[in-house]
């Protein structure tokens, strides 16, 4: 039975948006090193901010490790903290 | 505490942009005399060469870069990295410890076998 409180069934996506899916469980082959930007840099924003969970779609685990990695790859200029864009 | 465990770490290091060959040839001889001292076995050693930063170092845009992996006692790291502060022309590391409590009697199980000794452990097996 559905929990009315949750009602629409789709992870309390209530408007717009799919379901996505952990790119690391789908693809076993991909894995996550600080030392490889091409990958970490789909999980940044353009500003160089770290994409929250909600939006990456990523497990918790895998969300965890993303994180320590993009860190790890900040400290040896691998990726940005920030990009500045004077507006 | 005759056997103590030992660690695998990987470190890369920068290297200061406009550094002499003979100034990079200095700062990866320290590194290297360092893991002699401390007897560790050095599993890789990259250069990535001169590389792109994602932001400015010391008014830098580049940076020589390099890469290695070794097992080595605890206690190790600190030494290299107070030896990699002192250089000048070494502007960024970072070390990261791979695997803990590595038994120094089976150490063989974790560097990697050459071919050879593959080929004659295959045919011992056989």
């Amino acid at each position: 039975m559905r929990n009315p409180r949750f009602g629409d069934g789709d992870g309390g996506r209530g408007r717009g948006g799919r379901r996505k899916v952990d790119r690391f469980l789908a693809d076993k082959t991909l894995v996550i090193d600080y030392k490889d930007p091409s990958t970490l840099k789909y999980f940044v924003t353009e500003r160089g901010k770290i994409v929250p969970r909600r939006v990456s779609g990523l497990c918790a685990k895998n969300q965890r490790k993303i994180t320590q990695a993009i860190k790890r790859a900040r400290m040896i200029a691998l990726m940005p903290f920030t990009t500045v864009n004077a507006h | 505490m005759a056997n103590a465990k030992l660690r695998k770490y990987e470190l890369i290091y920068l290297v200061h942009p406009e550094a002499t060959d003979e100034e990079r040839a200095r700062v990866a001889g320290r590194v290297s005399q360092v893991l002699e001292e401390y007897g560790a076995h050095l599993i890789s050693n990259e250069d990535w060469g001169k590389r792109k930063l994602a932001y400015e170092i010391q008014k830098f845009n580049k940076a020589y870069y390099t890469y290695m992996i070794f097992i080595t006692k605890p206690g190790t790291t600190q030494e290299i990295e107070r030896v990699l502060r002192m250089l000048d022309s070494c502007v960024r590391f970072q070390t990261i410890k791979l695997l803990d409590g590595i038994d120094p009697d089976h150490l063989d199980r974790y560097l990697p076998e050459p071919e050879a000794a593959t080929e004659a452990k295959e045919e011992a097996d056989a």
